[in-house]
């Protein structure tokens, strides 16, 4: 019910916001106060830039220079603004360019790519992602010239370890998800195209992320771990890397036990008691043993 | 393995065609250009591995063998007329194909207008069988290792097609499998008897097929998509199959004879996922999306259990046959709307609603008699965030949120349902005072109030209290510079700090670090990287522990350091190129744990060690064949667990012959 009053709301909204985009914008300022720049086309950038137009012609971008499209959107000016200006004072001036260098501003230096690519799903949220907020712009992971593999300014997790430095240090502890092996990557986990959850994760709140690659541990259970069911795997493992077995945050699994469960049988005070999943081996959750004594 | 073989043959055939192809004489009568240029490379060799000490400990951590390997083969055909070719870049990548720890396997190609095919499969091995777990022996004790073992193999494989149907439309299609297959050794508990070893085949596959749609319709952008996910385990138990016949502890005098368990388990989960942005003018945006995901689980065991226990009145064969279901429902719904009130002020609002309802129930019937159960659990959550960014210089931009939560959560086995709310806020502030230096700093906090508690048991002697499950009161914060001194060096430092802690059970996690990266690229060839980590770690809380139930504080603490550096260097000798280079990794860890659980004199126990990986390596870049030799040293220890140590020396010659480009 309560979700049938959210998706009321998304929809009166999307219907309401539809409207307001269509509405003539109130206020909007005088236009036309100086002639917009003029274009020069790509052929004109390629007289200077030629490794530049021999690069972009090899990579997937090379779909700029379509003829259909129209010219503010054709060429190396749907990137870097039209160039006119630029061409005939033989690049002494940039007036209404783009350079995507570093002292653009980084929401300057997205919104062209945006302005193609941000109706595609991934990027839906990419402005108010945490890597927009921080002020990570496309072009400080992709090469828009180049043409590897999703124009990655450098594979992962190099690329991601540029700034993440905490994390790479993570991954070279002996126990660690096999990221540095190449069997996962940090895009497996993570969004970085955005969205509203805490570290740009991806999948629901719990443990679904998880489970997509633990599929052997994918619940449902009949009887679930409390713990695991309310806060997630990251109650009892750290993911990214760790000194104590399995990636668990305490190397003593009773130790870990302990912090959450005060109640313990009186006689459970044998050394082999010491290792709780010694016996309760089906932790994760069980189908047929509520106490987690079995699968 | 044998899919792995087929993979290989067909592409060493494709690049045996693709190079014949490729040399083909330029002169013809009538030298068409051929449709693509290939390029490719084959890297094959020889590795030596001497391993001094614990093998299996070196077998879980690298699990590279000696022997001669194909360690990579790759090759790539870019059209040479890219409008008349319906495939515009192809390439095939093999990674260490052959008995590795890791092989991967990849091809990609694409149309820049029509599509993009990704197909990749990986397979990783992981093995676990740790010599010495606990610092000092146990009397007493059968074995001081964990007793959980396995050695398995994982596959995953990914195939994604994207199809560009028109400007504003696209088609996607996928598929991921998901296995994981091995041998692993788990324990049994035997209802008056003891714990013994057991052995647990692992044997589970996965598919999932996915098909979803983007485009765009009333001014907004849509993604509709629809998964399927089937997984599908067999659980099997057999004991003692081998192994000890006696349980974990030397003094119970029962047997375990026989166990033999069958279990059988599938669960069937679609998904649905729809998601929209909706620009609103020049400044603003609105993005949805809702997520429906219906999980069914259907298991069966049957199970023939024969041991003698040292409690006469339990009865010596126990058998039993089960059916059990349980039915999983998750929804999410998110709602994000974004303006720029000004060139220079945003404000970002959001809500998130996310469900989980879960139902199950069990039907047993065994020697003991009936067992019927129906359980259920939820965990429901709304949350609110609200940001504000603003740049009030071109140099300066800060951001600062507040984010509400509340979550509703129950398991009926458990505890009762608690409703909790958390409250929090984060700030941002960034500061360029120069072109070549970069400031950050960043805090965000959280409140939790009536966090999930674990039952306690106010009637016993002592009364054992309830127990929160979370550290309610969180703060993190970093900070640090970026500063590109010129063009070939960069230093960048961040600290790090981050405070968890709860009042009503002394919990208490905190950690603070220091990190600082080093770039130089001093000559044409020659680049640096030096990194060093530094972590400080103080984990405690109360705990009670069995039979007298005396308050205990338990600790976690200590300190970790990893250094990390790489050299490389090209340079020309002899009229030829080579490269040379060396890394070197360094982790040491110091840890004191309390309680200490095993007997003996003293409070604390300690968990420390030491790793040096390093390596040196030396490449001659002839045009016919690149030849090129590495020596790579690991050392390990822990000081207080010996047995645990190894040193593996490892050398490897292997030569590189390149196509093409």
């Amino acid at each position: 019910m309560r979700c049938a009053v959210v998706l009321a709301w998304m929809a009166v909204l999307l219907a309401g916001t539809a409207q307001a985009a269509e509405a003539p914008q109130k206020g909007a300022p005088p236009t036309n106060e100086k002639p917009a720049p003029a274009y020069a086309g790509e052929d004109t950038c390629a007289v200077c830039h030629d490794d530049q137009a021999t690069t972009i012609a090899a990579s997937p971008h090379r779909v700029l220079s379509e003829a259909a499209r129209p010219e503010a959107l054709r060429g190396c000016e749907a990137c870097h603004g039209p160039g006119a200006s630029h061409a005939e004072e033989a690049g002494a001036v940039f007036d209404g360019m783009r350079t995507f260098g570093a002292k653009t501003p980084p929401a300057e230096r997205t919104g062209p790519c945006l302005a193609c690519h941000g109706g595609a799903s991934k990027l839906h949220d990419f402005r108010t992602g945490e890597h927009a907020l921080a002020g990570v712009a496309c072009t400080d992971c992709h090469r828009v010239h180049a043409s590897a593999e999703k124009l990655l300014a450098r594979p992962q997790p190099q690329l991601c370890y540029g700034c993440h430095l905490d994390i790479k240090a993570k991954f070279a502890l002996p126990e660690h998800h096999k990221v540095p092996e190449g069997v996962i990557g940090c895009l497996d986990c993570h969004d970085p195209h955005g969205n509203r959850r805490f570290a740009l994760m991806r999948g629901s709140e719990a443990r679904e992320r998880c489970e997509r690659c633990h599929a052997d541990l994918q619940g449902p259970y009949v009887f679930e771990h409390a713990g695991l069911f309310v806060e997630g795997c990251e109650r009892c493992h750290d993911p990214h890397g760790s000194v104590n077995r399995h990636l668990l945050v305490r190397q003593q699994v009773a130790q870990l036990c302990y912090e959450c469960h005060t109640v313990t049988p009186s006689d459970h005070v044998q050394p082999s008691f010491r290792d709780c999943t010694r016996c309760h081996t089906a932790i994760h959750g069980s189908n047929f043993n509520p106490l987690f004594l079995e699968r | 393995m044998r899919i792995g073989g087929w993979v290989l043959t067909g592409l060493v055939v494709a690049l045996a065609a693709a190079v014949a192809r490729a040399d083909e004489p330029t002169d013809a009568p009538k030298p068409a250009p051929p449709p693509y240029r290939y390029d490719g490379l084959v890297t094959a060799g020889y590795r030596n591995v001497d391993i001094d000490g614990s093998r299996d400990k070196y077998r879980e951590d690298y699990n590279l063998r000696s022997g001669g390997r194909l360690f990579a083969v790759e090759l790539t055909g870019r059209a040479t007329d890219q409008d008349a070719e319906w495939v515009d870049r192809f390439h095939l990548e093999v990674d260490t194909p052959h008995d590795e720890p890791v092989s991967h396997f990849l091809l990609t190609a694409s149309d820049a207008r029509r599509y993009e095919l990704r197909a990749s499969w990986v397979r990783s091995k992981y093995f676990y069988e740790v010599p010495q777990l606990w610092e000092e022996p146990v009397p007493g004790d059968v074995r001081l290792d964990d007793l959980h073992d396995f050695d398995t193999t994982r596959s995953d494989g990914v195939v994604d097609l994207r199809v560009r149907l028109t400007d504003t439309a696209t088609l996607i299609a996928g598929y991921r499998l998901y296995q994981r297959h091995g041998d692993s050794v788990t324990t049994v508990f035997v209802p008056g008897g003891d714990t013994f070893l057991v052995r647990a085949p692992i044997d589970s596959d996965t598919n999932v097929g996915r098909l979803a749609g983007e485009f765009e319709a009333l001014g907004a952008s849509f993604l509709v998509q629809q998964d399927s996910r089937h997984v599908a385990r067999a659980l099997d138990r057999n004991g003692p199959a081998g192994l000890p016949a006696a349980g974990v502890d030397p003094t119970d005098p029962s047997t375990l004879l026989q166990e033999t368990v069958h279990q059988d388990e599938t669960i069937d989960a679609p998904t649905t996922t729809a998601r929209f942005r909706r620009p609103i003018g020049e400044r603003g945006e609105v993005t949805g999306a809702y997520v429906y995901q219906h999980a069914e689980l259907d298991a069966e065991q049957t199970s023939f259990l024969n041991a003698t226990r040292d409690n006469p009145a339990v009865p010596q064969v126990d058998r039993s046959r089960g059916n059990a279901s349980a039915s999983l429902d998750t929804q999410v719904a998110d709602l994000t709307g974004s303006w720029r009130l000004t060139d220079r002020v945003g404000l970002h609002l959001s809500y998130r609603y996310d469900e989980q309802q879960q139902d199950g129930d069990l039907a047993q019937l065994g020697t003991g008699g009936v067992l019927v159960l129906d359980t259920a659990a939820h965990v429901r959550i709304n949350r609110v965030t609200g940001e504000v960014e603003a740049q009030p210089r071109d140099d300066l931009r800060v951001r600062a949120g507040l984010r509400w939560a509340q979550r509703n959560a129950g398991v009926s086995t458990a505890t009762r349902s608690l409703v909790t709310d958390a409250i929090g806020g984060v700030a941002d502030v960034r500061y360029r005072p120069w072109q070549r230096l970069s400031l950050f700093g960043r805090y965000e906090s959280a409140h939790i109030d009536d966090p999930y508690v674990s039952a306690g048991a106010p009637l016993a002697a002592p009364p054992l209290p309830q127990r929160d499950i979370a550290l309610t009161f969180v703060n993190r914060g970093s900070a640090g510079f970026r500063l590109q001194a010129a063009s070939w060096a960069q230093l960048h430092y961040t600290f790090l700090a981050d405070s968890r802690t709860n009042s009503s059970f002394a919990g208490r996690s905190r950690a603070y670090g220091n990190q600082l990266a080093l770039a130089l690229d001093p000559l044409d060839g020659l680049s640096c990287y030096f990194a060093y980590s530094f972590r400080s770690l103080a984990n405690e809380a109360d705990i009670y522990t069995a039979p007298t139930y005396d308050v205990i504080n338990s600790i976690q603490s200590g300190d970790e350091n990893v250094v990390q550096a790489n050299v490389t260097y090209a340079f020309g000798l002899w009229k030829q190129r080579w490269t040379t280079g060396a890394d070197f990794l360094y982790v040491a860890s110091r840890q004191k744990l309390a309680p200490k659980l095993e007997p003996g004199p003293g409070t604390h126990t300690f968990h420390d060690l030491d790793r040096v990986d390093g390596g040196v390596f030396v490449s001659l870049l002839h045009p016919w064949l690149e030849p090129s030799l590495e020596f790579r040293m690991v050392n390990y220890e822990q000081p207080r667990m010996a047995r645990n140590d190894y040193r593996a020396t490892i050398i490897l010659a292997k030569v590189t012959k390149r196509w093409g480009r």
